[in-house]
């Protein structure tokens, strides 16, 4: 009785379009799975639950159930097979965790490369060569090994994507972070030409994508197209968890092109949307790197004493603390920028290196 | 210099093409046969003034094996039966007969050519309005055609305007007989202008037109409506859209759809039907709906059955939502009673409408029902309160609603987050979202007298629950309270618990990425999660527990109140719960029994 009630509780959750209304289901068909001992349909209902935890980018939520799925197909892999009717691919599922967890400065660099080896090994060759070849680029990035990182994502790009690819149009997004991490901007203008010619279309993608190649169009005298990306990005920043990053990155270029007020509203747009689950640091460190540069470049124009009005309420901006006088952009500058240099030591100190910090610094002088 | 060639076009391959492909199903043919004969009625109209005419079908079995279309509209001569009939893809017959734009005008020989889905050979036998001498046009599948004009007494037998005759294949005979013909004739045509009468075996006629209801008057429409939607409708709204040459009505349901369930949107272009469930003339937020409109300015696409997405159907689709908003609009004026029943049977769409317009939600949030713990009540009346509070999920709400002072809505369905959200943004009430750990908090504690006793309580009964992580008791006056316990526990802590128990199954380096998550959650200050068993001290059975000096009895008592909470808040119950519930069913029998003295079986045989 018990073990209907978990299926029907699957059913209707396949039947539920709401990622929130879905895990809800899920994790009622999980409990009761349990309750049943029927292992077969907690597999069922946490493969399940894993699309519907990164809807909700609750990156904890799905490496719970993929650490728990993965345990179960290596011990059993007949019983409990890769997909199942109405899932997607349990390593598809473990790429898009190893994805969150590569950028995040939470889990160890032994545990991390394990946890790739193990992942390439459950693909088997020929199968998932892009993707995973993207998982070595994020690691050695967030490890500070630039070499490896470009290394990685040079092999990426010239892959193919399959059926493990979550999108290849994104690989180009992320060789440009590491090119331009590693002042390649003839590879950052390479690859964000490639990308304006087969853009993604997914949600705050092709912002984050445009974003990334304004600086280097710039440099490379192509000044119309770094204005035309600019404008088109910032129409299509959407609401969610990586947009913080884009539009600090923005307000960066409108500080460049002189255009202050314009930079200060893509630094207001950005606090409310600072979330993210805790074990993304990554999107923190994006965050607090490109605001505080953002807020730097601001304050030594003389902006010093503007009100940041969506730092009113810390409920709806995290970053900063309330308090009764409000924030500034001089009042906060030092704070973001404090935390920034905290969390950018936090990634070093992993890999024992200076990348980090050093990215974060040369921001900072570049916007002073 | 390269001399241009043309296209070799294979007649038999259009034609496999167009019933694979194109047509939804090949009896549309008999739809493009009406269509071409309506269209030569309309054009002999605008020639004589007040001119009506009549389409008139004799299907295979009544006419010795043979299909005929005929009707007296304005007829073709050799020369342009013979630049028509055999022409596809060039919108000719409208230059040709001269006619206004407006109309909808069949092609011929797109139309003409779905007759070889049924037939190897369709013979035109015409006589034009214009003084000329009759023809016969006799097309055949291969891609060959003949024109003859007739002569003499032949000539003589053949009237102003045009039949086709059809001769079906052995195959698809009955595509071409009476019941397959009146019921598609009837489907297709049956709001032309021009009368389409189907000649019956008796020698009767059938006319299978009829007045369009849904174009009629108030009567009519919800006649058609109670036709089109299987009940009577909510309200039937008129549509009139000028630019676009579109009038008809929309339906309100009187039930609210299932979701992904198509609702009918019947298109008709000139009266001739596209189709009943067509795409794109309804806005996507008015699934609340069911349409029925006739246009003289929409596209029809390539086979007729869908409308292109252009300009014109955007237009009209607008004016559609446009008109729909304002009956909603104007309900709350005009008849409050059957917008408190609309908002009652639609309201997941009037949230989505109202989250997409600030302007209507002012209308339409007042109507709106939430469940709260008071039952269902309108938004209105818990905005005249002044402050709205609510619990953000089902799950919370069932542990908050206990504990809450004054109502609590219930927010964890469809939207109703997001629309306490608006009612907060739109300024119409001040909005709390409650914590159920907070309302614990604010819980009075025992009277002063008491204190001490329930703090001793509190510590005993958390001791006995030391095995269950994460759980501590609390002892306080829990207001209207009805029972000894209550269990809550923050949402984290379900996600916790079950981390804990994946990271228990899995291998060793999966379970320190979990704990990766848990140290990074700790420090990102989300907090511990929580759970709390509160005894209510108002209650008996509470108070009693206090005076229990057995720290075995209070244990079973406390773990047994546990999984009574457990129970009545619908959380999940584990199989050390469920052997709790029993064990303390068997000490009760058996305590039964030894207190009657038949008792081989004494409280202590079960411990």
């Amino acid at each position: 009785m018990t073990a209907a009630h978990a299926l029907a509780l699957v059913r209707r959750a396949d039947a539920t379009w709401n990622p929130e209304a879905q895990a809800e289901l899920l994790d009622s068909a999980i409990r009761l799975a349990r309750e049943a001992d029927d292992p077969e349909l907690e597999y069922a209902a946490r493969m399940r639950a894993v699309p519907a935890a990164a809807l909700r980018f609750a990156v904890g939520d799905a490496l719970t159930h993929v650490a728990w799925c993965v345990s179960r197909h290596d011990s059993e892999n007949a019983r409990f097979p890769r997909r199942l009717p109405g899932t997607e691919d349990l390593l598809y599922l473990e790429d898009w965790c190893l994805r969150q967890i590569c950028l995040s400065d939470a889990v160890g660099p032994g545990d991390l490369e394990t946890l790739i080896d193990a992942h390439e090994r459950r693909l088997g060759p020929g199968s998932g060569d892009h993707s995973v070849a993207v998982l070595r680029a994020l690691h050695a990035w967030a490890c500070g090994d630039l070499v490896a990182a470009t290394e990685a994502v040079r092999r990426a790009l010239a892959l193919p994507g399959d059926a493990m690819t979550h999108c290849t149009r994104c690989t180009r997004d992320i060789a440009a972070q590491i090119f331009e991490a590693a002042g390649d901007h003839a590879s950052v203008v390479t690859v964000c030409d490639d990308y304006l010619t087969d853009p993604c279309t997914d949600l705050d993608q092709p912002a984050s994508a445009l974003s990334r190649g304004l600086f280097a169009w710039h440099t490379s005298g192509r000044g119309d197209e770094a204005e035309s990306a600019y404008r088109k990005a910032a129409g299509e920043a959407a609401p969610r968890e990586t947009t913080p990053e884009v539009l600090g990155r923005l307000a960066r270029f409108a500080l460049a092109a002189g255009r202050d007020d314009d930079a200060l509203a893509h630094v207001e747009a950005a606090l409310p949307w600072v979330f993210g689950p805790s074990i993304a640091t990554h999107l923190r460190l994006g965050a607090l790197r490109e605001l505080s540069a953002a807020l730097t470049g601001l304050d030594l124009r003389g902006l010093g004493g503007r009100e940041l009005r969506a730092a009113r309420d810390p409920r709806t901006s995290p970053l900063l603390p309330a308090r009764t006088e409000g924030w500034t952009v001089s009042s906060a500058r030092p704070a973001l920028v404090r935390e920034a240099r905290e969390l950018a030591a936090r990634f070093d100190a992993r890999a024992g290196t200076m990348f980090h910090v050093e990215q974060l610094e040369r921001l900072l002088a570049e916007t002073s | 210099m390269t001399t241009p060639e043309r296209f070799q076009v294979d007649l038999g391959g259009v034609v496999d093409l167009l019933g694979r492909s194109l047509y939804s199903s090949p009896r549309v043919y008999l739809r493009e046969l009406i269509q071409n004969a309506a269209d030569a009625v309309g054009a002999r109209a605008e020639r004589e003034p007040g001119f009506s005419g009549t389409v008139r079908i004799v299907p295979a079995d009544v006419g010795d094996r043979v299909l005929s279309v005929t009707d007296d509209g304005i007829g073709l001569t050799a020369r342009e039966a013979r630049e028509l009939l055999a022409t596809v893809g060039r919108t000719s017959k409208r230059d040709l007969l001269d006619l206004p734009r407006s109309d909808r005008l069949g092609r011929f020989g797109v139309g003409l050519l779905s007759a070889f889905m049924i037939a190897d050979e369709v013979e035109v036998r015409s006589r034009s309005l214009v003084d000329a001498a009759p023809c016969v046009w006799v097309g055949r599948s291969d891609g060959t055609f003949t024109v003859r004009e007739l002569e003499g007494p032949e000539a003589d037998q053949v009237p102003v305007g045009s039949t086709v005759l059809v001769r079906p294949r052995g195959d698809d005979r009955t595509l071409a007989e009476t019941p397959v013909v009146l019921t598609a004739a009837g489907r297709f045509a049956e709001h032309l202008p021009v009368p389409v009468r189907v000649v019956l075996s008796d020698g009767s006629e059938e006319q299978v037109t009829v007045r369009a209801g849904f174009l009629g008057d108030v009567e009519e429409r919800l006649a058609y409506g109670h036709e089109l939607v299987g009940q009577a409708p909510l309200a039937a709204i008129p549509i009139d859209v000028p630019e676009t040459g579109t009038r008809g009505t929309a339906y309100v349901l009187p039930f609210t759809p299932a979701p992904g369930a198509t609702v009918a949107v019947k298109a008709h272009l000139g009266g001739m039907l596209v189709g009943t469930h067509v795409d794109g003339l309804l806005p996507d937020w008015a699934f609340f709906t069911a349409l029925a409109v006739d246009s003289t300015g929409l596209t029809p696409t390539a086979a007729r059955e869908a409308l292109v997405d252009d300009d014109a159907l955007v237009l009209t689709r607008e004016a559609i939502g446009h008109t729909l908003r304002g009956w909603v609009e104007g309900l709350a004026v005009s008849d409050p009673m059957l917008l408190r029943v609309f908002a009652a049977v639609h309201g997941l769409a009037l949230r989505r409408l109202a989250l997409a317009d600030p302007e209507l939600a002012h209308v339409v949030i007042p109507h709106l029902v939430v469940p709260t713990t008071a039952g269902d009540v309108r938004l209105g009346d818990l905005i005249a309160e002044g402050t709205v509070r609510y619990a953000a999920t089902v799950d919370e709400f069932r542990q908050a609603g206990p504990l809450a002072r004054g109502v609590l809505v219930n927010a964890g369905h469809t939207y109703d987050e997001a629309m306490m959200r608006l009612l907060a943004s739109l300024g119409l009430a001040r909005v709390e979202r409650v914590d159920v750990i907070e309302l614990v908090d604010a819980l009075r504690p025992a009277p002063p007298e008491d204190a001490e006793a329930a703090a001793t309580l509190a510590r005993r009964a958390t001791a006995a629950l030391d095995d269950r992580e994460g759980v501590s008791v609390d002892v306080r006056l829990v207001p209207e309270g009805t029972l000894p316990a209550i269990f809550v526990q923050d949402a984290s802590m379900l996600r916790a618990a079950d981390r804990r128990r994946a990271r228990d199954d899995g291998d060793a380096l999966w379970a320190r990425v979990l704990d990766a998550v848990e140290d990074a959650e700790r420090r990102d200050g989300a907090g511990s999660p929580q759970a709390r068993l509160v005894l209510d001290w108002s209650n008996p059975t509470v108070k009693a527990l206090a005076r229990l000096q057995d720290e075995s009895v209070l244990t079973r008592a406390v773990g047994l109140l546990l999984v009574t909470a457990l129970l009545a808040g619908h959380h999940p119950v584990e199989g050390r719960d469920r052997a709790q519930l029993t064990d303390a069913l068997g000490e009760l029998v058996a305590l039964s029994v030894g207190l009657a003295g038949f008792g081989e079986m004494r409280p202590e045989d079960f411990a």
